[in-house]
């Protein structure tokens, strides 16, 4: 299995190679150049020269090529145009405020999907599962921010009950200061005892929760739902059934073990898509994550940054799938390599 | 066979919301509509009333001729990023998949790379490369999209490649040429058809999503994102500048993506029936 894994993360780096020389070709097909960018609109021929000396655009592509990947290598993808600091060091940065909201909506997303899709599979044809069914079709089909727009209009505007928009309340943060040890907002005022931070945090983290889970929470309902309707109607169940097993024990453990590993794939392929969808979801409520840098590089013609992002970004989406890969084997003791 | 008939239900009512869309797409222009681009201050933000059905935005257009002519714009584009993204991976999945060989390693590495994004992330990176302007949305989308249908048709030609007919026409010395485009590729087809069919509404969701945060439609193009993009500072108080094109996008490809459901599962005879 160890050596599985090797080979995987080789298979990863080489991927990820190729994906820098993606962004490469990219970042050369630009309609712009960043020398216009950087200089200005009248540079002399001098500054230009200096300028392409100094990004290395004089040498062959070939060498700019191999430069950019040993560079990429080192973790380092060149200067935000906006900002004049390392891309790096800004979606570092930025990377905690998207883990926070990424992670705690695809952990409700599952805690929720999963056993509603028992429940409605389990309850099969009645009104429940049309219910239910009718929230997975309906998860998918409605827009992301139009989804957040709605809830911002009834839990805002319309009940008052949650901030708009932001991470933390600013003023609050002024006065009582957290000092920062995980990057996660909730777990570092919860360490520093801050409960009025850690209570703003939690309330500014609802509705951008929601609005990011939807469709994946619709996404894992529906696959549980259609994998335990197969399993249940396996030999095996019917076994369970006529010697009296619990319902508890059938539903929860006989049914739902054999369709663990094919859920682990959807729970998989659902993370991708929260990447995708924090993006909007962060646009939206103003979130300091890398979604919304990623606009804000876009807007401002900041292409190592947006290009530097898109690698950070599809780097972390092939390690988790490797991680669901490996958890296969954890998982169902059938698989060998 | 309650649940056939509830299903059949669904899929009827969703063939009629969809089917309404599209005629109404159809004939926006001589539906003798307000111009869904003229600007007008004096009529700014009105509620819905009889005189403008889904009241106007902050420029004062009117809300319901910008739906109506807005599902023209929407349907479109993405017909235009299925049908493209189908256009470009179909020929390459036949060739991958029939030669084999070299051709078929280069493919499935460059394949790699593209799935290699989560998502969403593709079409923004390209669309910001290209520039905002809903072809360039279309354009993004549809580079990020291909190849999925390249890998869907190499597999179909990979299993197709075996069957006797096309053994047979293999043994009668028929051109691989005319093996590929006429025996293979006809008969790989359905798999690139349901997936097209099924990504059509999420190509709506992510065109949408596009012009929301800038990449996509400019005006004066009138489109749902772009539409809910511009209530934005508006519709705390004035709900239905969002309401109805955020609706709009919703129904569309609530629908369309019922409608693809029950027309596959009809056609999957794999799949037991009854409740």
């Amino acid at each position: 299995m160890l050596g599985y894994f090797f080979r995987r993360l080789a298979m990863l780096a080489l991927i990820v190679v190729g994906v820098a020389i993606f962004t490469f070709v990219l970042s050369r097909a630009l309609p712009s150049s960043p020398i216009e960018m950087m200089l200005g609109s009248k540079p002399t021929a001098e500054q230009i020269a200096q300028a392409r000396a100094d990004l290395g655009l004089d040498r062959p592509v070939v060498i700019q090529l191999g430069r950019y990947i040993v560079q990429v290598a080192q973790g380092e993808f060149g200067t935000s145009l906006r900002t004049g600091r390392p891309v790096m060091e800004e979606v570092i940065q930025r990377l905690s405020a998207t883990a926070e909201l990424v992670s705690l909506a695809l952990l409700l997303a599952v805690a929720l999907g999963v056993p509603l899709g028992i429940l409605s599979a389990a309850q099969r044809g009645r009104w429940i599962d049309g219910l239910t069914r009718m929230l997975a079709v309906s998860g998918v089909a409605v827009p992301v921010f139009f989804l957040g727009i709605v809830l911002q209009m009834i839990f805002y505007g319309w009940l008052g009950w949650l901030p708009l928009q932001g991470r933390i309340d600013t003023n609050l943060i002024v006065d009582f200061p957290v000092p920062a040890h995980t990057g996660l907002l909730l777990i570092d005022s919860a360490l520093a005892g801050n409960t009025s931070a850690l209570k703003s945090a939690f309330s500014h983290l609802v509705l951008p929760t929601l609005t990011l889970m939807l469709a994946s929470l619709a996404t894992i309902l529906r696959a549980t739902r259609n994998m335990m309707i197969e399993v249940l109607g396996s030999d095996h169940i019917r076994a369970a059934r006529a010697y009296g097993a619990s319902r508890r024990s059938l539903y929860f453990k006989l049914a739902l073990k054999p369709t663990l590993v094919p859920l682990l794939t959807i729970i998989g392929l659902t993370y991708g898509f929260m990447l995708g969808g924090s993006v909007i979801t962060e646009v939206l409520f103003d979130w300091p994550g890398i979604g919304a840098y990623i606009v804000e590089s876009v807007v401002t013609n900041d292409y190592p940054a947006v290009l530097g992002v898109t690698l950070v970004i599809s780097t972390l989406y092939l390690l988790i799938n490797l991680v669901v890969d490996m958890l296969y084997f954890v998982l169902d003791p059938r698989i060998h390599v | 066979m309650s649940s056939w008939v509830r299903g059949n239900i669904f899929a009827a009512i969703s063939a009629f919301g969809l089917g309404s869309i599209v005629v109404l797409a159809l004939l926006a222009p001589y539906l003798g509509l307000a111009d869904p681009t003229q600007i007008d201050f004096a009529l700014k933000l009105l509620p819905p009333s009889a005189e403008h059905w889904f009241g106007t935005d902050g420029l004062g257009r009117d809300i319901f001729s910008g739906v109506v002519h807005g599902a023209r714009v929407s349907l479109l584009v993405a017909l235009g990023v299925v049908v493209i993204a189908a256009g470009i991976g179909i020929p390459i999945g036949l060739v991958a998949g029939y030669a084999g060989g070299w051709l078929d390693t280069i493919f499935m590495r460059i394949s790699d790379v593209f799935l290699a994004f989560p998502p969403l992330l593709l079409p923004i990176t390209l669309s910001a490369l290209l520039g905002p302007g809903l072809f360039n949305a279309l354009i993004a989308v549809a580079i990020s999209w291909f190849p999925w249908y390249a890998r869907i048709v190499r597999s179909t030609v990979l299993s197709v490649k075996s069957e006797l007919y096309v053994q047979a026409a293999r043994a009668i010395g028929t051109p691989p040429l005319s093996i590929a485009v006429r025996h293979v590729l006809p008969n790989s087809l359905s798999p690139v058809i349901v997936q097209a069919s099924m990504d059509f509404g999420f190509a709506i969701l992510t065109t949408a999503s596009l012009s929301f945060i800038g990449m996509g439609a400019v005006p004066p193009t009138v489109e749902w994102g772009l539409m809910v993009a511009s209530s934005r500072s508006v519709f705390l108080e004035y709900w239905w500048t969002a309401m109805f094109p955020g609706m709009a996008i919703f129904l569309t490809v609530f629908f369309a993506n019922v409608l693809v459901d029950s027309v596959r599962d009809s056609l999957d005879p794999k799949l037991e029936r009854k409740p």
